[in-house]
């Protein structure tokens, strides 16, 4: 019997350790619109491939409140061959407390976009976790005046699940 | 055995011709050595991850031992993410050799392998270029505050033309 209770107790705490650790997972949803700066180093029909900056902002009817107001900085390396597009990139986000985390983006031929998170600080210290993105509107490119790039706007939609310690 | 010889005469022939005329084109581009100014752009520099876009702009010495390249130029860029001591980072190079013809790679580096350059495209005399090899850091300069040094890299490897 003491074995019996030792067993369910020990089934209980199981439980309840799996219990907390979904707790800790948080699926979120929204868009992140800004501006994106290009700095070409080829573009032709055989290989395109150059590195872009952009600077963008979570949408106030994103829906999700951990992240309004939060901005992100994001870099990242691109190519384009037989009309396939690869990317491979990070944002830093911050948000309305000061509280940063990091992730990285990756693209490739034939399936989703992939986004996962890295590292954080304050509030996002631990994160861990992923989702997927995908761009859900673009502006006509625009020159930047200086000549090596040039400037778009564009809105990324994203969703996923992240757990904190 | 008479019907058989010629069809493998042909094969073998055919084989051979083929294996050879492969061969001829593909070149041993080591002895090359381009310096130049590289610049970083940051997005974070944290204990935890690292992670940046360069830039590099730099040219062949004219006395380089692989005279297809003397004089030419390198335009690169890319990202690169560390992250507890593990380097990634995916970048491609633009070159531009004396006569103004072109070809473009791409490199990358996983941690704890040498980086891995392959030809993507070429224009002019390097139009259908492939292969692939790799490169190491031969120089350096002290990275200054705002992002930018000096480097020289020697890539090697084999490129192959049609």
């Amino acid at each position: 019997m003491n074995t019996l209770t030792s067993f369910g107790l020990a089934a209980f705490m199981a439980a309840s350790a799996a219990f907390a650790a979904q707790a800790a997972e948080t699926a979120y949803s929204g868009t992140f619109c800004g501006h994106t700066k290009t700095t070409m180093l080829q573009a032709n029909s055989d290989a395109t491939v150059f590195q872009f900056e952009s600077w963008n902002i979570q949408t106030p009817d994103s829906g999700f409140k951990p992240w309004e107001n939060a901005s992100n900085h994001c870099i990242a390396y691109y190519r384009i061959t037989q009309g396939k597009a690869t990317a491979i990139g990070s944002c830093l986000w911050t948000d309305s407390d000061g509280d940063t985390f990091i992730g990285e983006l990756s693209q490739a031929p034939d399936r989703a976009n992939v986004w996962t998170f890295l590292a954080g600080t304050g509030k996002w210290k631990g994160i861990t976790g992923g989702g997927t993105w995908q761009r859900v509107a673009a502006g006509k490119n625009g020159a930047d005046g200086s000549g090596a790039g040039c400037i778009s706007h564009s809105c990324i939609s994203h969703s996923g699940k992240y757990t904190l310690p | 055995m008479t019907k058989l010889a010629p069809l493998a005469v042909a094969t073998l022939f055919g084989v051979s011709a083929t294996a050879f005329a492969v061969q001829a084109t593909e070149t041993d581009y080591s002895g090359l050595t381009v310096c130049g100014h590289s610049k970083t752009t940051m997005l974070s520099s944290g204990p935890d991850v690292t992670a940046f876009l360069w830039e590099f702009n730099g040219i062949v010495p004219s006395e380089a031992a692989f005279k297809g390249l003397q004089n030419a130029t390198a335009r690169c860029m890319g990202y690169e993410r560390d992250m507890q001591g593990k380097r990634f980072a995916t970048s491609a190079c633009l070159w531009t050799d004396a006569s103004g013809d072109t070809f473009i790679g791409e490199d990358v580096d996983v941690p704890d392998k040498p980086g891995v350059w392959t030809f993507l495209s070429g224009t002019g005399k390097w139009k259908g270029i492939s292969g692939s090899g790799t490169y190491a850091i031969t120089a350096a300069s002290k990275p200054t505050a705002d992002g930018t040094m000096e480097l020289c890299f020697s890539p090697t490897g084999k490129l192959t033309l049609p």
